[in-house]
């Protein structure tokens, strides 16, 4: 226990502060927003009861989510400073009530915080984590409204309990206060800090464009219009349609557009409920408010972590892909190396005997003439080879283009050589009478194809594996077919490269069938037909 | 002098096995350019169902062919032809693949290709000089009956006769016996030799 202490009172320990400019002049900041944000609540709220929007809740999360562990003394002793240096605490409780009383916030922040951030490793470098921060933002003041229903238990003869204050209604002031504060107030601070400091995360999702801000408009306006008709019939869910159209705006296009519109709803309430002098009434008025919030909140921070996390996958795809690609061009430069050692080896020998035949008198032309002969076919092979490397690698295949179905097979079989001379088993594809033409990227296709075959050629081993090509209205079907093994092939990966090779034909708007029968296993790809003639 | 050589029975004889039947021409030709006899065969099926009484001096085997690859075929061919030495060529060469064609497939050389004619003739030249010792005393080997192969494998570990009675269970007497008909049949070689030639086969299995 007390070595716990020791660390963590430790200048290794995080919650050390290190005494430097930048610390001070976060503390004047702090300090000021402090005082501005507690003074403008109290302007509403009353001396001592905070409620119902308390903006510096927003401030003091905003600024533990940034500043992380180290800023929990700092922040502690500014607030102690402020509050005692600006007359804001309240003196007949006693020096341990006053310490409670300012001091119980800031540290049940700091405990949902920083556990929070603390439950796993975030994603990327990034605390902007959606979920964890609107988990966060909710547990913070659930927290500071435990511990005053814990307070009041305890000492129920301090003020403002002496006083007659229930401390559940006081939680439930303080939890809405503070729930209103951080959500309209934590994410323009987060979001402007950000940029100020680092500029935006490419993990940050971009602002609505032009004809999205109109269709939150009209959400939004159609939220307000139905909840002024429904305050005519029944005022208890006149705030319900602007719950949902604000909730539907942060599934639809994340916290920044929820948080806008619960900024204009949230504005138009609050300055209503300052009218209001009963305080059962604010509350009712705070409670729905704070229910869109939350809901809006959560909805918002839902659909950014998901539109994260959509970009993740698709950076883990792309990644993949070029895996994929790599293992392919690795497969290629073996079949390249074998296909021009062999004509190499034979043009060596073949030049060497040329030396040795021309050295002798007289020349033997028929000796010439057979290795000529030979040379010739061999760099007729080589030229053929450079071609299909060509076509391979050509600058047309950044671009859409006719692809030749006959050569992407080829291409695709030629590639998997070395895996059809190793298992024995061949792929046989059945003879076009005429070429088949496809728009697309023949990179994309052959690896495609690729795939498809390699596993076919896994799953059949021995027993080969037949291509079949039809055309019928414009629709190109390649069907893969191999003898279905009674035992499973060796574990070879897990379906990463089927995966792939799905998406590219999806990409060039086909499909992908597979049809498993009892002694023979089908994929079927379906590919729309370019017209070769009409370009 | 390669007309000379190519007529002279005594010349080695090298097995070529290559699924490249323009490359398995050009080896061909080089070596019996070279003076060698040579046998050439685009699979190793055909080596192994002709399978020559006369062992070659020498197979000359691509790894990566059809149905069958050099390696397969170097496990069907060792046991039948355990004194001819083996060479891979490989267009796919690896670490692994140089090793085993070594350790596990008991080859002499392992040639990547592209292939150079020194490269052949050297690796050839080096296989027949492993080779031909190992035929000859294969041979002559062969003429002996089993306990006397024993004989002389004990005599080669630098037993004396009494030890090698006791060994075998049998008199002296009998052991002189064997030794000197093994001396009959090996013909006018010295001891060291005949040494020699029972740890090769040792080496053969």
């Amino acid at each position: 226990m007390n070595q716990a202490i020791h660390r963590l009172f430790s200048q290794a320990s995080p919650f050390w502060p290190q005494l430097t400019p930048n610390l001070l002049y976060r503390s004047g900041i702090y300090a000021i927003l402090f005082f501005v944000t507690h003074s403008l609540a109290a302007h509403w709220g009353g001396p001592q009861f905070f409620s119902m929007w308390y903006p510096m809740a927003g401030v003091r999360f905003a600024a533990l989510w940034l500043w992380g562990p180290s800023w929990l003394i700092p922040m502690l002793v500014v607030e102690l400073a402020v509050q005692y240096g600006a007359g804001f605490v309240v003196t007949d409780q006693g020096m341990v009530g006053q310490l409670v009383s300012v001091l119980r916030a800031p540290l049940c922040y700091a405990i949902a915080v920083l556990g929070v951030q603390r439950l796993r490793e975030p994603l990327a470098r990034d605390r902007s984590h959606p979920m964890r921060l609107a988990g966060a933002a909710i547990l913070a003041p659930t927290l500071v409204a435990f511990a005053v229903v814990g307070w009041g238990w305890l000492r129920p003869d301090l003020p403002p309990f002496v006083g007659g204050m229930d401390p559940l209604i006081m939680a439930n002031a303080f939890m809405l206060g503070d729930l209103l504060g951080i959500i309209l107030v934590a994410p323009p601070l987060l979001w402007l800090y950000r940029r100020v400091e680092g500029g935006v995360s490419t993990l940050h999702r971009p602002m609505p464009t032009a004809p999205q801000m109109a269709e939150i408009s009209a959400i939004f306006l159609a939220g307000c219009a139905l909840a002024i008709l429904f305050l005519r019939i029944d005022p208890s869910i006149s705030l319900m349609p602007i719950t949902l159209s604000i909730s539907w705006i942060g599934l639809r296009y994340g916290r920044l557009a929820a948080w806008a519109a619960l900024m204009a709803s949230a504005a138009a309430i609050l300055l209503w409920s300052l009218r209001t002098e009963v305080i059962a009434d604010r509350f009712e008025f705070h409670i729905a408010i704070a229910t869109s919030a939350i809901a809006a909140f959560l909805a918002g921070s839902f659909s950014d972590e998901q539109w994260m996390l959509q970009k993740e996958i698709a950076r883990r795809d792309r990644i993949l892909f070029q895996a994929e690609r790599l293992k392919s061009i690795k497969a290629m430069s073996l079949a390249v190396i074998h296909d021009v050692s062999q004509p190499l080896s034979t043009l060596s020998l073949e030049a060497q005997h040329l030396v040795d035949v021309s050295q002798q008198h007289p020349l033997d032309s028929r000796e010439v003439g057979g290795s000529a002969q030979l040379i010739q076919r061999k760099v007729h092979n080589l030229a053929e080879m450079v071609q299909r490397m060509r076509r391979f690698g050509g600058r047309e295949s950044d671009e859409p283009a006719l692809c030749s179905l006959n050569y992407i097979l080829k291409d695709a079989v030629e590639l998997l050589r070395h895996e059809q001379d190793k298992g024995g088993g061949g792929i046989r594809i059945t003879e076009q009478s005429e070429d088949i033409f496809i728009s697309g990227y023949s990179v994309e296709l052959t690896q495609a194809f690729y795939n498809f075959l390699h596993n076919a050629l896994q799953s059949a081993q021995k027993g080969g594996v037949t291509v079949d090509v039809a055309v019928r209205d414009a629709v190109v079907t390649v069907s893969i077919q191999n003898p279905v093994l009674k035992k499973a092939p060796h574990g070879n990966g897990f379906g990463i490269g089927f995966h792939i090779a799905r998406t590219i034909i999806e990409a060039h708007y086909g499909q992908v069938t597979l049809d498993n029968r009892r002694e023979e296993f089908r994929t079927l790809i379906t590919l729309p037909q370019a017209d070769y003639h009409g370009g | 002098m390669a007309d000379e050589i190519l007529h002279d029975p005594a010349s080695p004889t090298i097995c070529v096995v290559d699924d490249d039947e323009d490359l398995l021409m050009s080896i061909s030709r080089l070596l019996r350019r070279s003076g060698y006899q040579v046998q050439a065969f685009s699979a190793p099926e055909a080596l192994l169902s002709a399978l020559p009484s006369r062992p070659p001096e020498c197979v000359l085997t691509d790894v990566m062919m059809g149905d069958m690859d050099g390696f397969r075929f170097a496990e069907i061919l060792r046991p039948k032809y355990p004194a001819t030495a083996l060479i891979f060529m490989t267009a796919w060469p690896s670490v692994s693949d140089a090793v085993n064609s070594f350790r596990q497939y008991q080859g002499v050389n392992y040639l990547q290709k592209p292939l150079l004619a020194p490269d052949i003739l050297s690796a050839v030249s080096d296989a027949i000089a492993w080779s031909r010792p190992r035929l000859k005393a294969l041979q002559k080997i062969g003429q002996l009956t089993s306990r006397e192969r024993e004989v002389l494998r004990l005599l080669s570990q630098g037993h004396g006769n009494k030890q090698i009675a006791f060994h075998l269970d049998l008199s002296p007497k009998t052991i002189e016996y064997h030794r000197a008909s093994l001396m009959t049949k090996m013909g006018p070689t010295e001891m060291t030799e005949l040494f020699h030639i029972s740890r090769l086969v040792e080496d053969l299995g």
